[in-house]
Formats: C-alpha cells, sequence, structure tokens
C-alpha cells in the first residue's frame, strides 16, 4: 500500500468508530479533575463561612482591615491572562503561530507577576497563620491558591517551550485547551478568594 | 498469500501471547500500563493488606476475649496505647489499602474488558494511581519507626488527633498517607469515568452497559466528590498540628463540630464508594448462576443513582449525640436510602426467583452477601433512628453494625466476583471442594463474631475500649466474637491456598466456562494484552449470550415485536 498519496479529508474511520464528537479525552479528564478541585476549594471556603458564622466579631478586633489596593490590581492582571490564555487557543485552532506563542508568552509572564504580586501582599499582612482561626483560614485558602497558580504558571512554561519548537497544531491542541481549562479555573477561584478574603471581611 | 504475515500477539509457536511482547517480563511488572497487569498488582497488594489488617483484627479481638486481661505476645504487649494503634491501624488499613484497591483491582480487570475496550483512558496515570498505594502504605508504616503510629482512631476526630493529645509524629503520617491515597483513588475515579464515557464498543449505549460497570462509574463520581474534602479537612488539620493553626481549636476561634462535618463528608459517601462496586459484582454472579437476566435493569440503574444522590446528604447521622445537628432531617434521609437499596435486594432475589440456579461456590457466596447485606442494613435503620442512636451511639451495636456491611458483606462479594472471574483471568477454575469448604467456614465464622456484638452493644458495651470489668456478663459474647474471628481467618486462609493451588493445577477451562453474558467473556481466557481482536455484536446488556443462543434472541425480538405492535 503506499502510503504517501492520501490527503486528510480521504480518511476516515473504520465503521462503528466514527468519531461522535464532543470532548476529547484528555480535556473531559481535565474538565474531571478541576471538578475534584472546585470540591476540594469548596470545603476550604466551607470552613471559612463556618469560623466566620460562629465568631463573635470578624476579623476579631486586633486585626487590621486589610488594603484591598494591590489586590484589585491582581485581579486585572489575571482576569487579563485569561483573556490571553483565550487568545492562545484561539491561534493555535487556527494555526496561527504569532498569535498562539505570543498569547501564552504573555500569559505565563501575567501569571508570574500575579504569583510574585499574591505571595508579597499575603507577607505584608499584620498577622500569621498561628494568629487565631482568622488567620488560619486566611493564609490557607491563600496558601492553596498560591500553590495552584504556580502548577499553572509551570505547565504553561512548558506548553511554551513546547509551542516555540512547534509542537501544537490546530490537529493536536489538547494540552493547549487543557491547560486553558485549568487557568480559566484559577481564575474563577481567585474572584472567590478576593470576594471572601478581601471586599466582604 | 505468500508474504508472512507479522503477529505481535502470537508467540513463535503460534500461542496467543498474554503479556505485551514490548517488554522483560520480570521488568515488566514495573514499568507495565497494561490495565490487567496492573489490576492484578492491585489484587495482590490489597490481598496483602488484607492479611495484614486481619492480623490485627485478631490481636484485637484475641485482646478483648476475655475482661480484665492485657496480652502478652512475643514483642508486643497490648497495653492501652498498643490496643489504640492498632485499632487506628486496623481500619485505616483495611478502608484505604485493602479494600479501595481491592475495588480498583475489579475494576481496573473488568471495565475496559466488559466495554469492549483495549485499556483504559489514561493507562499512564492508571499505572501512577496503583503505584500511590504501596506508597501511601509505606508512609503510614514508616510511623512504626518514627515514635509510634496514629493512635486516634480512624476518624482521628480533632482535639484527639490534635497537637495537644496527640502529640508524636503518627498522625502526621497517617495525614499523609491518607492524601496519598486519595490523590491515587481520585486519579482512578477520573481514569474510570473518562473510560466508561468515551471507550465504549460500537453499539454499547449506556442502558446496555453491564451493571458492574454502571456501579464502577457512579462510584467514581462519588469518589470525585468526596475525597478531595477529607483531603482538605486533614490538610487543615495537619496545619493545626504543624503550623500553629486554629481551625479546630476553640479557644482560638475554631470549632470542633467543623472537623466531623468535613470528615462525614467523605466519611459516609465512603461506605457507598466500597459497597456499591460490590453490588455491581453481585450483579454480575446472580443473573448468569441463576440463568436469567437481571431482574429490572433499569430501576437497578436509577436505584445506585439514587443511593449515590443520597448517600451525599446523610453524613450527618454520624454526628446525631453531638447535639449540633438537624437529627430529624438526617435521620429522613437515611430513611430514604432503604428504599433504592430494597429496590436492589428486590431486583436480585426477583432474578433467583424460578431461575435455574447453579449452586457453585461464587453463587453460594452472592448469596451470602444477600443475607449479610440484609443483617448490615436493617441494623443500619436502627441506628439511623434518633432515639436509637442516642443509646446505641459509640457501643458494639455500631461495631457489628458497619462490620456487617464491610466485612461479612464485602467479603462475601469479593469471593463471589474472585470465584466467578477467577477462570476469565486464568484460565483455570478455582477448586469448588475448597470453595464450598470456605463459603460454610466464612458464613459461620462471620455470623460468630459480629452477630455476638449487637448483643453487647444493646448490654452497652462501647467502642474503642482496651479491656473491660470482669463481672458484667460480656465475656462469653466476647470469647463467642473472638472464636469467629478466628474462623474467619481460616476461611480467608483456604482462599490464599486455593490460589495458589489452582493457579497451577486448577481444572483448565474454556473461554467462557459459565456461559456467561457480558464481553469479558468474548475473548480468551487469559485476554491477550490488546483484550479483543473481534467483538459480536451488542444489541442488548449480554452480547455473549445473544451470540451464544441465537434462538433465545430471536424469541425475545418476537416478543418485543408483538408487544410493541399490541394496540394497548
Amino acid at each position: 500500500m503506499t502510503a504517501t498519496t492520501l490527503e486528510r479529508e480521504d480518511w476516515s474511520l473504520p465503521e462503528g468508530h466514527e468519531d461522535e464528537g464532543g470532548m476529547s479525552m484528555p480535556v473531559m479528564g481535565t474538565v474531571l479533575f478541576i471538578a475534584s478541585e472546585v470540591m476540594f476549594f469548596a470545603t476550604l471556603f466551607g470552613t471559612y463561612f463556618a469560623l466566620r458564622s460562629a465568631a463573635s466579631e470578624w476579623p476579631p478586633a486586633d486585626i487590621e482591615e486589610l488594603s484591598i489596593f494591590i489586590p484589585i490590581i491582581l485581579t486585572a492582571i489575571l482576569i487579563t491572562s485569561s483573556f490571553s490564555m483565550h487568545g492562545a487557543v484561539w491561534g493555535v485552532r487556527r494555526d496561527n503561530r504569532t498569535v498562539f506563542v505570543s498569547s501564552l508568552a504573555i500569559t505565563v509572564l501575567l501569571g508570574a507577576v500575579f504569583l510574585v504580586g499574591e505571595v508579597f501582599d499575603a507577607l505584608e499582612a499584620g498577622f500569621e497563620i498561628s494568629t487565631g482561626a482568622y488567620g488560619s483560614i486566611f493564609f490557607t485558602i491563600l496558601a492553596f491558591h498560591v500553590l495552584h497558580v504556580t502548577g499553572g504558571v509551570v505547565f504553561l512554561t512548558y506548553l511554551l517551550i513546547g509551542a516555540a519548537n512547534g509542537r501544537f497544531s490546530s490537529r493536536n491542541y489538547q494540552q493547549v485547551e487543557s491547560a486553558s481549562y485549568y487557568w480559566h479555573f484559577v481564575d474563577v477561584v481567585w474572584i472567590f478568594v478576593f470576594t471572601t478574603l478581601y471586599i466582604i471581611q | 498469500m505468500a508474504t508472512t504475515e507479522v503477529r505481535p500477539d502470537l508467540t513463535p509457536s503460534g500461542e496467543i501471547r498474554v503479556m505485551s511482547p514490548y517488554r522483560a517480563k520480570w521488568l515488566g511488572w514495573f514499568t507495565t500500563t497494561d490495565h490487567k497487569q496492573i489490576a492484578k498488582m492491585y489484587a495482590v497488594t490489597a490481598f496483602f493488606f488484607l492479611l495484614v489488617g486481619g492480623t490485627m483484627a485478631l490481636i484485637i479481638r484475641t485482646q478483648l476475649a476475655a475482661p480484665e486481661q492485657t496480652l502478652s505476645l512475643p514483642g508486643l504487649e497490648v497495653t492501652e496505647q498498643v490496643y489504640n494503634e492498632l485499632l487506628t491501624m486496623h481500619a485505616t488499613v483495611m478502608v484505604f489499602l485493602f479494600l479501595t484497591p481491592m475495588l480498583a483491582a475489579f475494576g481496573n480487570y473488568f471495565v475496559p474488558l466488559q466495554i469492549g475496550a483495549a485499556d483504559m483512558a489514561f493507562p499512564r496515570v492508571n499505572a501512577f494511581s496503583y503505584w500511590m498505594v504501596p506508597m501511601g502504605g509505606i508512609v503510614l508504616f514508616l510511623s512504626y519507626f518514627t515514635g509510634g503510629p496514629a493512635a486516634a482512631g480512624w476518624t482521628s476526630y480533632s482535639p484527639l488527633a490534635g497537637p495537644q493529645f496527640s502529640p508524636g509524629n503518627g498522625v502526621n503520617l497517617w495525614i499523609g498517607a491518607l492524601a496519598i491515597l486519595g490523590i491515587s483513588s481520585t486519579l482512578g475515579a477520573i481514569n474510570f469515568i473518562v473510560t466508561i464515557l468515551k471507550l465504549r464498543a460500537p453499539g454499547m449505549t449506556m442502558l446496555r452497559m453491564p451493571i458492574f460497570c454502571w456501579n464502577m462509574l457512579i462510584q467514581s463520581i462519588l469518589i470525585l466528590f468526596s475525597f478531595p474534602v477529607v483531603t482538605a479537612g486533614l490538610l487543615l488539620l495537619w496545619i493545626d498540628r504543624n503550623l500553629g493553626g486554629a481551625f479546630f481549636d476553640p479557644a482560638n476561634g475554631g470549632n470542633v463540630i467543623l472537623y466531623q462535618h468535613i470528615f462525614w463528608y467523605f466519611g459516609h459517601p465512603e461506605v457507598y464508594i466500597l459497597i456499591l462496586p460490590l453490588m455491581g459484582v453481585i450483579s454480575e454472579v446472580i443473573p448468569v448462576f441463576s440463568r436469567k437476566p437481571l431482574f429490572g435493569y433499569k430501576a437497578f440503574v436509577y436505584a445506585t443513582l439514587s443511593i449515590a444522590a443520597l448517600g451525599t446528604a446523610v453524613w450527618a447521622h454520624h454526628m446525631f449525640t453531638t447535639g449540633a445537628i438537624d437529627v430529624k432531617f438526617f435521620a429522613a434521609t437515611s430513611f430514604l436510602i432503604s428504599i433504592p437499596t430494597g429496590v436492589k435486594m428486590f431486583n436480585w432475589t426477583a432474578t433467583m426467583y424460578k431461575g435455574k440456579i447453579w449452586w457453585n461456590s461464587s453463587m453460594l457466596h452472592a448469596i451470602g452477601f444477600l443475607s449479610m447485606f440484609l443483617i448490615g442494613g436493617i441494623t443500619g435503620i436502627f441506628n439511623a433512628t434518633g432515639a436509637i442512636d442516642f443509646a446505641i451511639h459509640d457501643t458494639y451495636f455500631v461495631v457489628g453494625h458497619f462490620h456487617y456491611v464491610l466485612v461479612s458483606a464485602a467479603l462475601f462479594a469479593m469471593f463471589a466476583g474472585l470465584f466467578y472471574w477467577f477462570p476469565k483471568m486464568t484460565g483455570r477454575k478455582l477448586s469448588e471442594r475448597l470453595g464450598i469448604a470456605q463459603v460454610i467456614i466464612l458464613f459461620i465464622g462471620v455470623n460468630m463474631t459480629f452477630f455476638p456484638q449487637f448483643a453487647l452493644g444493646l448490654q452497652g458495651m462501647p467502642r474503642r475500649i482496651q479491656t473491660y470489668a470482669d463481672g458484667l456478663g460480656w465475656g462469653w459474647l466476647n470469647m463467642l466474637s473472638t472464636t469467629g474471628s478466628f474462623l474467619v481467618g481460616t476461611a480467608v486462609l483456604l482462599f490464599v491456598i486455593n490460589f495458589f493451588w489452582s493457579r497451577k493445577r486448577g481444572e483448565i477451562v474454556g473461554d467462557n466456562p459459565w456461559d456467561a453474558y457480558t464481553l469479558e467473556w468474548a475473548t480468551t481466557s487469559p485476554p491477550p494484552y490488546y483484550n479483543f481482536d473481534a467483538l459480536p455484536p451488542i444489541r442488548t446488556e449480554r452480547p455473549v449470550f445473544d451470540t451464544n443462543h441465537p434462538d433465545v434472541l430471536a424469541e425475545d425480538e418476537e416478543y418485543d415485536r408483538r408487544v410493541s405492535s399490541h394496540p394497548l
């Protein structure tokens, strides 16, 4: 059989194996993984509200109110990075390498800036994890969000190296799509973190 | 054809290869991503931990056999501290290192085969999930070398497990082990869900899927939504212990009841996580050995779904006596679960009704499951009744109840599955004689062990005590229970002997010795590493039966046609 002359349009799967459409397996796996992560963060937020509802004063009297100036900037950065992540998926779907690689690079950069800002701001708070229940839940939620953003930035950097070497195309971008779902999830969690820990404090 | 065909699936002498030819046989166990080999490793690991946890149980039972004693074994004196350690490790090992991996073993081997797939969706993640299990076991048992294991019970309630009352390293390693095993289960669950949703053979709609796969799917969804919760809760406990957190420290604004909520939000679904796949196993065994299709397939699926849904809304029935929850609500949801469970019991018995029952050891074990699960379930209703629970909470009644479900019923279902599927995994049958001896000893053993515990509980014997006073009249019931536990041990050892004997000398049987129904029986025994070279058409939930008995299929279709063309 001569294998070189087939065009992609001529390809077909054996009968009964037609692609039924829908999510690809890696993307479905990612979505389910995110579902488990949602339960993880739901437990942390549930803990926050359980502790808060039982407290007589929240935050405790000896703790100063937190400034929301830096967190607002961080929110803007992370939401922008969600858009640039979407740009990367848009680019790779259309085999637009310039848009793809540059959007991915912007996302990694914004993620890294966010990370530095989040850690810096947390260290500026005038209390510690051992300062009663308020401090414990505040730093626990922040720390787990930092860990998740770190994981995201590391994985996006790995994808960026692959992208620079031309590893992805419109026919092979499941990893990019999975990473984008995860990144949007991290972004949404931050909006909850921001609302809970800073706005309604 | 004049060309030489290359058949990687055949050995040079023309026999079907079971393992991939691309891997060395010995090293293959460490590098494999084949779902069948991983399943075998899961099963061997789980059985090893069954023996470990079982030995601990026997030491515990021997300690309790007579009042006011402190057992002295060579190198081990069962003091109160040692007793608490044994109790904690026994429960942790049995739940997380025996039953959970054992179910993963069944699922890994038979889900891809039953849906006509070549492997799991993510084979490497699958191997990773497996290797996390021995890793978790090592972390858990490392605590014996770093100042003694956890001794706060498998629930590790705070403040008992907090920094003040459990200062050693044991609880830290226990948390680490559970986090590792939780991640293993979560990744396994994702793998099962994607496999079942994406890799079914052409023609296998969701409602033609074997019940075992349905139950694995629903179990995986429960895992996905409950394990991350306990992982988070245990991390909070870890922060309390090591970083000076105050989550469960009321003096600093913490809340101890919160830990119980988080733990049981996982802990109660965990019971269904452990029993649903075993119900799936039973739903494969009973129809085949009754020579009838499962009665009420759809009702069974819906019942399983409702058990899972209700199972996430009953957790606080473990906390009735805290006084911090709404007893009426959680009693009501707990009662509701008995309805779908009753539907399932009805399905199984109605399948057997007027069936041509094949009384072999697999079927006998399955019937053992039905009777034991009935006792376990009915005593559960006692516990779910708020007023009664206040009297029997934390007594041996509760111990008897959950051991009836998680030991008696679970062991019977596991053995039913092993006797049923052993021919598929090895090409040989397990010895029937030893099997029937085993089922008799096991039946007497579990009832002798756990039934007296109901009486002990009603007489007021509390759980988790190292010994009890003389003259309370508890001695003879405890002695009975201890005697029974050694019978259970004997039954398990009989299976081990049976396994090693039958692996080499068991009767060689064909691909489908039971004239069974589902797709795993369409391939060879044992299956080749790529599982199937051809699949039968799948038009009902019993494709292999339809292929082997076209006359029955034709009759059924004729009946369906008549019924559907009837004006009413």
